[in-house]
């Protein structure tokens, strides 16, 4: 017997793995831009390899709950919650250092170029922000 | 031919093993729960709670710990990276320029500006510079202990240190270590186990405290690309925790043989932390960072100062510093670390950091290494190694103090060595591997 509706368990399973494999997909770009010395590709930094194998730890969150979640079940849905979680900490992080760099550019120092600051971990949080709308409809009945 | 034990017989005697205090709170936690199910009706929908599912995630044995080092890393690029425009606003706008500024223009006698300008505004004024950094820091650990997940982070490691040969306990004090290691050496006193208690007040310096945050974030932030200080300071933190606990493993089959006692915590509910505890928390962790640089920095800074201008004649006023008594002090201990690419200003800002970590930047500033001049005299490779060199060898002359309070003189001593035996041996590695397998330079 399932938790919850498996109809919209199977909606935040299959958004999970396209989180997932978001995810998986940046982290190894991260990784691969660094390790082989091209640089910055667009809007995938060309320096954060370390970030990039973190990435894979936030994609290791969503996939592990994705048959859970899929057959209604609370337990899978936990590991979506922790992977928007994720998300969620990633995103504010870097939104806040867009903040401190533009405090920066104000005071006359560096430079501020907008698809430099839109890091994969800002538009991956603006991304996964549906499917934490969606994980809080289960869970808002849900005591603390 | 033997008998195979039953399972009950297997079950019996894995209990006995058991030690007193988990079998009493076992049988403790198993009563509670039969009186529970006879007490309460449980609605099927409440069986499970945000907190229930957020422990699924964060103390799960598989993704426990990355997602603990992941969380990690994000509040070291949020404080290093977040923090450093307005470190740099203090650093290069108010004690670089506003504050000479006017003191050139209302002060005429030379002395006088030199001192201020050299000892106060670069020394004590680079300290200062670090307080949003080193107060965010404590704001961010602040709000993940008042959250509850700082308990969750200690019960995930536990796990690993106990298979480790270590008190689970033990990661408690290494916790707090992270905002000064004196506390951090006192929290050591809850360990019941002598052995354990004197095995983790000797790892524990190598945690990294406020205090060389602010040589990390002054070294990094000169030498590395911006987006990359926050991974360069994150590594050598770990760096830090892994050789704790390398060396914790070392002690614990030489100097402390046994194994660890049972380590129990009552894992708190997760709660939205209110502003004011945090703050408060963040207060009472930063507090002595502004009292340091106000007597012991300031002290030691003046000092420094006196000695790179005196004697007056031959440094004409501290112009000519490869004249003066520091540079004496410097030469003399240059060759003891020309093997890592670092020159005598760095050797005497290291010797200085024995009364307070801080004093390094300080020290560095008042002679003239300033963030600017850094890449001129120090490549990334001998910059990495001086990381490390900073995070291991000895702590604050007041840190070393309380070893000896809560140990010995012998132990202190022992701890001092063992430090900066350790210390030079990481740095050379750090240099082989740097310069004799990737071929990075050490001297620029």
């Amino acid at each position: 017997m399932s938790d919850f509706d498996t109809g919209i368990g199977k909606t935040v399973g299959i958004y999970a793995i396209v989180l997932g494999l978001l995810y998986i997909g940046i982290g190894a770009a991260k990784i691969v831009l660094q390790v082989s010395g091209i640089g910055r590709v667009g809007v995938i930094p060309g320096n954060d390899a370390l970030g990039g194998l973190f990435f894979f730890v936030i994609a290791a969150t969503y996939l592990t709950g994705v048959k859970g979640a899929v057959n209604g079940e609370y337990r899978g849905l936990s590991f979506l919650l922790g992977g928007f979680f994720l998300s969620l900490v990633y995103g504010i992080v870097y939104i806040l250092i867009i903040g401190g760099n533009a405090v920066s550019y104000v005071l006359g120092e560096g430079d501020f170029l907008w698809f430099v600051q839109f890091t994969p971990s800002v538009w991956l949080f603006i991304i996964a922000l549906p499917f934490g709308y969606l994980i809080g409809q289960i869970t808002k009945d849900m005591s603390w | 031919m033997s008998e195979e034990p039953s399972e009950e017989e297997v079950l019996e005697e894995e209990e006995e093993q058991e030690e007193p205090e988990v079998l009493l709170a076992e049988k403790r936690y198993d009563e509670i729960d039969e009186i529970l199910s006879k007490t309460m009706k449980i609605d099927k929908k409440r069986e499970w709670s945000i907190n229930d599912m957020l422990d699924v995630v964060f103390l799960n044995k598989r993704l426990g710990i990355p997602v603990f080092i992941a969380l990690m890393w994000a509040v070291f690029q949020l404080v290093f990276t977040f923090g450093a425009p307005f470190q740099s606003l203090i650093s290069d706008k108010i004690f670089g320029a506003w504050l000479p500024d006017l003191t050139n223009a209302v002060i005429p006698n030379k002395i006088v500006l030199s001192f201020l300008n050299n000892a106060v505004f670069n020394g004590v004024g680079t300290v200062l510079s670090f307080i949003p950094i080193i107060f965010l820091l404590f704001l961010v650990l602040a709000i993940l202990e008042d959250c509850g997940y700082m308990a969750r982070a200690a019960f995930v490691m536990d796990k690993a240190m106990y298979k480790l040969g270590l008190h689970g306990k033990s990661f408690i004090p290494l916790i707090s270590g992270f905002g000064c290691n004196i506390p951090g050496v006192m929290a050591c006193r809850t360990i019941g186990s002598e052995k354990d208690r004197k095995l983790t007040i000797l790892v524990n310096p190598l945690i990294s405290c406020g205090a060389r945050m602010v040589i990390y974030t002054f070294i990094a932030g000169a030498i590395f690309p911006a987006e990359m200080v926050g991974t360069v300071i994150f590594s050598i933190v770990f760096l830090g925790v892994a050789l704790a606990i390398a060396m914790a493993v070392l002690f614990r089959h030489t100097l402390f043989k046994g194994s660890p006692s049972a380590f129990m915590m009552e894992l708190p509910r997760y709660a939205i932390p209110t502003a004011k505890a945090s703050i408060l928390h963040m207060w009472e962790r930063g507090k002595w960072f502004i009292y340091k640089a106000g007597t012991i920095i300031f002290g030691i800074v003046v000092l420094v100062w006196f000695l790179q201008v005196l004697p007056w004649g031959p440094t004409q006023g501290g112009t000519v510093i490869e004249n003066s008594y520091i540079a004496m002090i410097g030469h003399f201990l240059q060759p003891s670390v020309e093997i890592f690419g670092w020159d005598w200003k760095t050797a005497v800002a290291l010797f200085f950091g024995f009364m307070a970590k801080e004093t390094v930047v300080a020290t560095m500033e008042t002679l003239g290494q300033t963030a600017d001049v850094l890449p001129t005299i120090m490549t990334p490779l001998s910059a990495y190694a001086l990381l490390a060199f900073s995070l291991i060898y000895v702590p604050c002359v007041a840190c070393m103090a309380t070893i000896w309070r809560e140990m010995s003189l012998k132990w202190m001593f022992f701890a001092i060595a063992y430090l900066m035996i350790l210390a030079g041996l990481i740095s050379l590695v750090i240099i082989g591997i740097g310069h004799f397998l990737l071929g990075m330079p050490i001297h620029v």
